[in-house]
């Protein structure tokens, strides 16, 4: 098992180094798929996709981007969990897209993992207010002045490394 | 024969211009309303687990982590529970310290169970070396369906010894 495999089953394990290494991972290694998605979004408003053990509905209601997610073989989606606001020409709102695909199959993975050997407890879907690609998550809030200094300082090559070996 | 003209028991000046039963009325409206605004204050309550270290992590991971449980309930459905979270290190002279912050988790609650939200996703690794006393602090706020704010905030009882110390790195 690679650890890109062994990542998806961790769930509740998944520490915030890890999130984060694997929001950079995912941003590289599916750029192109996220790229097609993208332009599939901003032409048919609606989006659906999987990872983990998750089925995510992305939608596009104007300028502003929304996921809801579920757990694969429930019902009830848990309605528009993160919601973007695109902005600026279509090239730009296309990255926007990618980092907002990277960012919720973060989150799903956290928190739908694939079943593993860590036992998972029944848990709320949790976020963190701040995405990966908002500085002021590397500040916890505190503004993108201390969060670009802080984002700097944060080194996550080494799993990285350790995510790109298969 | 000298009568003396009796004096009113009740000056004219005291008099109630408001008739009494009006009064009365008046009274137990505002109480009946006092009653209903404070039936309607939505409560919510949260409840801060111990801060443990995760047997199972270590059994089948042989992963050294600290992990805190919160929950919060509600009386009426809400959107979504915002919650920072501290583990806060005991130090043996005095005092405590916090190790590790969790800043501005937002949990949801579950399809079906839309008045509660229970957050697990809270473990830390422990780098550091030896044993170590914490405690979780959570302050917040619970964002209830109908738009209104309430704000909670709770610690864990007392705090727990761990054979596990999280670094601050």
């Amino acid at each position: 098992m690679s650890f890109y495999e062994e990542l998806l089953t961790l769930g509740q394990h998944l520490h915030e180094r890890e999130r984060l290494a694997l929001y950079n991972f995912l941003i590289k290694g599916k750029n192109d798929v996220y790229v097609a998605n993208a332009f599939s979004l901003l032409r048919y408003k609606e989006l659906r996709s999987e990872i983990a053990n998750g089925e995510i509905l992305y939608k596009l209601d104007g300028d502003v981007v929304s996921y809801s997610a579920r757990k694969n073989g429930t019902y009830a989606f848990q309605e528009d969990i993160r919601k973007i606001q695109l902005r600026f020409n279509r090239s730009f709102r296309k990255r926007q897209l990618v980092k907002f695909f990277a960012q919720t199959e973060v989150e799903v993975i956290w928190n739908f993992p694939l079943q593993g050997q860590t036992l998972q407890a029944e848990s709320s879907y949790c976020i963190l207010l701040y995405p990966y690609f908002d500085l002021r998550y590397f500040s916890n809030g505190r503004g993108r002045f201390v969060g670009l200094i802080n984002k700097i300082k944060t080194n996550d090559k080494e799993l990285l490394t350790k995510l790109r070996t298969l | 024969m000298f009568q003396p003209n009796p004096k009113p028991l009740i000056p004219k000046i005291i008099k109630a211009r408001v008739p009494v039963w009006l009064l009365v009325g008046a009274l137990v409206a505002q109480y009946a309303v006092n009653t209903v605004s404070a039936s309607n204050d939505p409560n919510c309550t949260i409840h801060v687990q111990r801060v443990h270290q995760s047997t199972y992590s270590l059994e089948f991971q042989k992963l050294s982590e600290a992990k805190i449980k919160i929950s919060t309930l509600c009386d009426v459905a809400q959107a979504y529970t915002s919650l920072t979270v501290n583990f806060e290190e005991v130090i043996p002279s005095g005092g405590n310290k916090v190790a590790k912050t969790v800043a501005n988790i937002i949990a949801r609650p579950t399809p079906g169970r839309d008045n509660y939200v229970l957050i697990e996703n809270l473990t830390v690794p422990c780098n550091g070396k030896g044993p170590a006393e914490y405690f979780g602090r959570a302050v917040g706020h619970v964002l209830l369906m109908n738009g209104r704010k309430v704000a909670v905030k709770g610690n864990s009882d007392k705090p727990n010894p761990l054979n596990c110390r999280i670094s601050a790195k």
